[in-house]
């Protein structure tokens, strides 16, 4: 991977915030950070993971980058210009450039709309050719996908399809654009195993035959490994790890990517796994309000991280963890005291 | 000691599209105390197996045929009345989204507590709220816990409350269906080491439902896979999974991914097959790699791999048991 | 696209036959379209009797021969009415009256209540809260007493300013519901998948929510019907109605006026039981279709 071309999605200190009102203004409910000064890269033409369970704050991060909702705090770049306040035809050739996947196929094709309608209707938002030339270009984009031959289906509605092919659908829609980057939001979470399988081959092909850069967020870590070149491991609004994938699954640094690890079903993945026990069986006390995420489950923590929360520091070129311990951390091994500068293997 | 004993069950649904097997000849037993995972993607039968079991079929649902062997009795001999005192007691289930089954308006403690009650009449208050206390020990809840409301539990709290009412009446029986499936991996993890570890103890037997495998392959002691309404191999769960027979078993295992190596996925080409006009011979045949003419024509018959080990394919012959595949 | 247009046709034609066949065996449905298409025959043949002899003309025929009311007769098969005209073809143009005034207005007061309803519900905040306060304004006005008083004041009105006016003050019922169906429908994913493809407001409005929203503005509609026939045999009947339109509850001002309530209960009960059967029966309908049409009520198909 070049490191010095320029990141093609970047993300910088990103923060959303969702405040609940309540009737009586002296007693709203504490604000909730669901992403708290976020920094992600993506590169071009690259597959990154975004992993975390629910609530983490993932599913917030892909609607801000496709600008469904905006940050209070921080900025995103896109080739290198800022998206914030971008007003029409400025916004419109963002979105065509950014599309994205939805987690529901059942939901995110409108049920009153054909399949030809539902794919050609981005391109007449964008007056990208006339009639037949659409046609021709979502007749494209299905066979693209594997719906194959596309005639079947375009005149077909969203409850006469399978889950399965009805997310190929949005896929098909959403690279019908021939988009810079797409954001694919758990895109199988609802699928069978074999349809999602039949999705992540898409989608690597997607990338290799279009060159689009994907974020991929999802809570399964293995679908990660098979589908991404990086993984950024996010929990509670932070990011704690980011690495190339096989270095995060083979060498986690972070407790909660330990745990994450751990947590996952052994047999028919390998009995060769070791157990890293960083999660506590009971929860401790949150210490001060600034402290470790992920303090009150760390098996491991100390008492530096119950005073202060560590930043996304630098384990190597491509590695970072949100750890004062990370370095000491392998295969479950002991402390070692401050961080050190270990190198990531490439 | 066999627990359960089902012989050519079927089941079948009458829908406004027509009539749907749901369920076809399905054939397995389970032994006190061991664990039977039967998996499969949507609309395989699975759970519509787990509810016949305990006959709590919809109305336009009914068992066609075959045999519900439960300690000995017929359960499909039983009146309404008789099945009402064999549930909970004797057998008890765990459904789908269970976590919604809690009622928010009752404390926790008196819905477990109500469930004692209703089955042991006899019982004072005190003693039920004893052992909701012994439950909650059990489940690994914390009994200060006891006295709030299901909205206050988290989700995986609520899954093991769920869990506790399960066995309040201390049945022979747990059929779960999908009870881990909208939990975050690290809870679920915990909830089924728990599971086996109450399991261990206490000496139940288990029909645990999933659409994943892993999750099956971590809890069960023999594993089930069905596919279009059919169980098309079922055996202990080493056997099954070091080497798998039916070619749809081998091709769903091959469609997971794993974290050890890259290997690609192998999806499985076309749709499964609408159950209310099924296929007249094996329902796999025109996704099959190895079908071959005989496939669509002659309903396929069990083949004993081995002595815990059987396929019901026929292309799968005793013969091939040593060379393998897949 | 040719095909294209005769699939999409086939696509409605499908749904609606799907749609039908759970409609027709519902009891309800069953009888509501049974009666609806016996008024349908009453109010296309209401043309009929003045082509045979102007004497049966429903406002200006009068039968010589006859100088009071008279019962059922050969002539006149529901007798005549103070003036000697006769009552059937006075009910047949009823019937015409009642499905003009009660579809015309029950369809603009759906038209702006939907209308209404979507710009509220998917703009949200100040807009929605100021379209919901009027229509709460709008709502709380007792519509009869309103008329009266304009009636009072601008003298007789004619029948479509009376159709106006009902379809005015049925509108934020009907605003409701959509303004609800548009807010669940705003969450749904199609709807930030249309945004995120770059769709603008109002496209995402007439393409994505109106098409769903629209069965039930239809539903609605058959609701607003019975409160619109309603609404104008009452005017008609307090003497607000216009002067020169047979209507059902012209009719029974008449018979009421004239002193016949209970001498004459051929004239009588024919325009009561047609005013109470047409509304049970678009009521009826709407029962029927609320099945069939209603998203919330449709149950989805379980897993197996």
């Amino acid at each position: 991977m070049n490191q010095h071309q320029q990141p093609v999605l970047r993300l910088e200190n990103v923060s959303r915030t969702y405040r609940s009102r309540s009737i009586f203004k002296r007693r709203d409910r504490a604000p909730v950070r669901a992403l708290n000064k976020v920094s992600l890269e993506i590169a071009d033409g690259e597959i990154l993971g975004l992993v975390g369970e629910s609530g983490s704050g993932k599913t917030t991060c892909g609607r801000l980058i496709v600008k469904l909702e905006e940050p209070q705090e921080g900025a995103i770049f896109l080739d290198g210009v800022p998206i914030t306040g971008l007003k029409g035809s400025r916004l419109r050739e963002y979105r065509r450039k950014v599309q994205m996947i939805f987690q529901d196929p059942y939901q995110s094709l409108n049920p009153q709309l054909s399949i030809l309608e539902s794919i050609s209707e981005p391109l007449t938002i964008h007056r990208i050719g006339d009639r037949k030339q659409r046609r021709e270009k979502a007749l494209n984009a299905l066979r693209d996908v594997g719906l194959s031959p596309p005639e079947r289906f375009i005149f077909r509605y969203p409850h006469q399809l399978s889950g399965g092919q009805r997310q190929r659908v949005a896929i098909a829609r959403a690279m019908v654009l021939n988009p810079e980057v797409v954001v694919a939001d758990e895109p199988t979470s609802m699928l069978d195993a074999s349809y999602s399988a039949q999705i992540y081959n898409i989608l690597l092909a997607m990338r290799d035959r279009f060159h689009v850069s994907i974020l991929f967020i999802t809570h399964n870590l293995a679908a990660a490994r098979y589908l991404c070149d990086r993984i950024a491991v996010i929990y509670r609004g932070s990011i704690m790890e980011i690495a190339p994938a096989a270095e995060v699954i083979e060498r986690p640094k972070h407790p909660y990517t330990q745990a994450l690890i751990d947590a996952l079903p052994k047999f028919g993945m390998g009995e060769e796994r070791s157990r890293f026990n960083s999660l506590m069986l009971t929860e401790r006390e949150r210490a001060s309000v600034s402290c470790c995420l992920f303090f009150e489950r760390c098996a491991r923590a100390k008492e530096r991280c119950g005073r202060e929360a560590p930043a996304l520091g630098d384990l190597g070129p491509h590695c970072s963890v949100a750890c004062f311990y990370a370095a000491s951390f392998g295969r479950g091994g002991d402390d070692a005291g401050a961080k050190e500068n270990v190198q990531c293997p490439m | 000691m066999t627990l359960l004993s089902v012989e050519g069950l079927s089941v079948c649904y009458q829908t406004g599209r027509g009539y749907m097997n749901a369920v076809e000849q399905v054939s397995f037993s389970l032994d006190k105390g061991r664990s039977l995972g039967f998996v499969g993607e949507s609309g395989c039968g699975k759970t519509t197996l787990g509810m016949a079991l305990m006959r709590l079929l919809p109305s336009n649902g009914k068992i066609t045929e075959g045999k519900i062997w439960f300690n000995g009795e017929d359960l499909l001999c039983k009146s309404e009345e008789e099945m009402r005192r064999l549930r909970w007691k004797e057998m008890a289930m765990i459904f789908q989204a269970a976590m919604n089954a809690l009622n928010p308006v009752h404390r926790v403690q008196d819905q477990i507590a109500e469930a004692i009650l209703t089955h042991y009449p006899e019982t004072d208050k005190r003693a039920a709220l004893d052992r909701v206390a012994e439950l909650f020990r059990l489940v690994g809840l914390p009994e200060d816990r006891m006295r709030d409301y299901p909205h206050q539990y988290s989700g995986g709290m609520k899954q093991r409350a769920v869990i506790a009412m399960a066995l309040s009446c201390n049945p022979k029986l747990i059929i779960a269906d999908e009870p881990t499936t909208a939990l975050d991996v690290i809870v679920q993890h915990q909830i089924l080491e728990r599971t086996k570890s109450i399991q261990k103890k206490l000496g139940f037997g288990i029909i645990f439902i999933s659409h994943d495998i892993s999750v099956v392959a971590e809890v069960c002691d023999d594993i089930g896979i069905m596919y279009a309404g059919q169980l098309v191999e079922v055996g202990a769960k080493e056997e099954v999974f070091k080497a798998p027979r039916h070619p749809y078993t081998i091709a769903l295992f091959s469609s997971f991914p794993t974290l050890t190596e890259k290997r690609s996925l192998m999806p499985i080409p076309g749709e499964t097959p609408s159950l209310i006009d099924p296929p007249a011979g094996c329902r796999f045949c025109d996704r099959c790699p190895g079908a071959q003419s005989t496939c669509s024509l002659h309903f396929p018959c069990w083949v004993d791999v081995s002595e815990n080990h059987r396929v019901m394919c026929s292309c799968c012959s005793p013969a091939s048991a040593s060379q393998g595949r897949g | 696209m040719k095909e294209k247009s005769v699939h999409i046709r086939f696509h409605w034609w499908a749904h609606f036959r799907e749609g039908w066949s759970v409609f027709i065996e519902n009891p309800l449905g069953k009888i509501g379209v049974g009666l609806l298409v016996l008024f349908g025959v009453m109010a296309a043949c209401s043309y009929i009797p003045p082509l045979i002899d102007p004497m049966y003309n429903p406002m200006a025929g009068v039968d010589p021969q006859v100088y009071s009311s008279v019962g059922p007769s050969l002539k006149h098969w529901l007798g005549t009415d103070f003036m000697g005209r006769d009552i059937l073809s006075q009910l047949l143009a009823g019937a015409r009256v009642a499905f003009m005034v009660g579809v015309s207005a029950a369809f603009m007061s759906i038209f702006l209540g939907t209308a209404v309803g979507m710009v509220a519900g998917y703009s949200g905040k100040f807009v929605d809260t100021v379209l919901m306060r009027l229509a709460d304004v709008v709502m709380v006005m007792p519509t009869l007493l309103v008329v009266i008083i304009l009636a009072s004041l601008f003298g007789q009105l004619s029948i479509w300013t009376i159709v106006l006016i009902i379809a005015f003050f049925r509108w934020p019922g009907v605003s409701r519901v959509i303004r609800a169906q548009t807010l669940s429908l705003k969450q749904r994913p199609f709807i930030d998948a249309a945004r995120v493809a770059g769709a603008s407001h109002l496209r995402i409005i007439f393409r994505h929510i109106m098409p769903n929203v629209l069965p039930l503005s239809f539903l609605y509609m058959t609701f607003r019907v019975t409160s619109a026939i309603t609404i104008e045999a009452a005017l008609a009947f307090l003497g607000f109605g216009d002067p020169g339109t047979v209507s059902w509850g012209m009719m029974l001002q008449w018979v009421w006026k004239t002193g016949h309530m209970f001498k004459a209960p051929y004239w009588l009960l024919p325009p009561g039981l047609c005013i109470s059967l047409i509304t049970l029966s678009f009521y009826m309908l709407g029962r029927a279709m609320e099945e069939v049409l209603d998203p919330r009520l449709r149950k989805e198909e379980k897993s197996i």
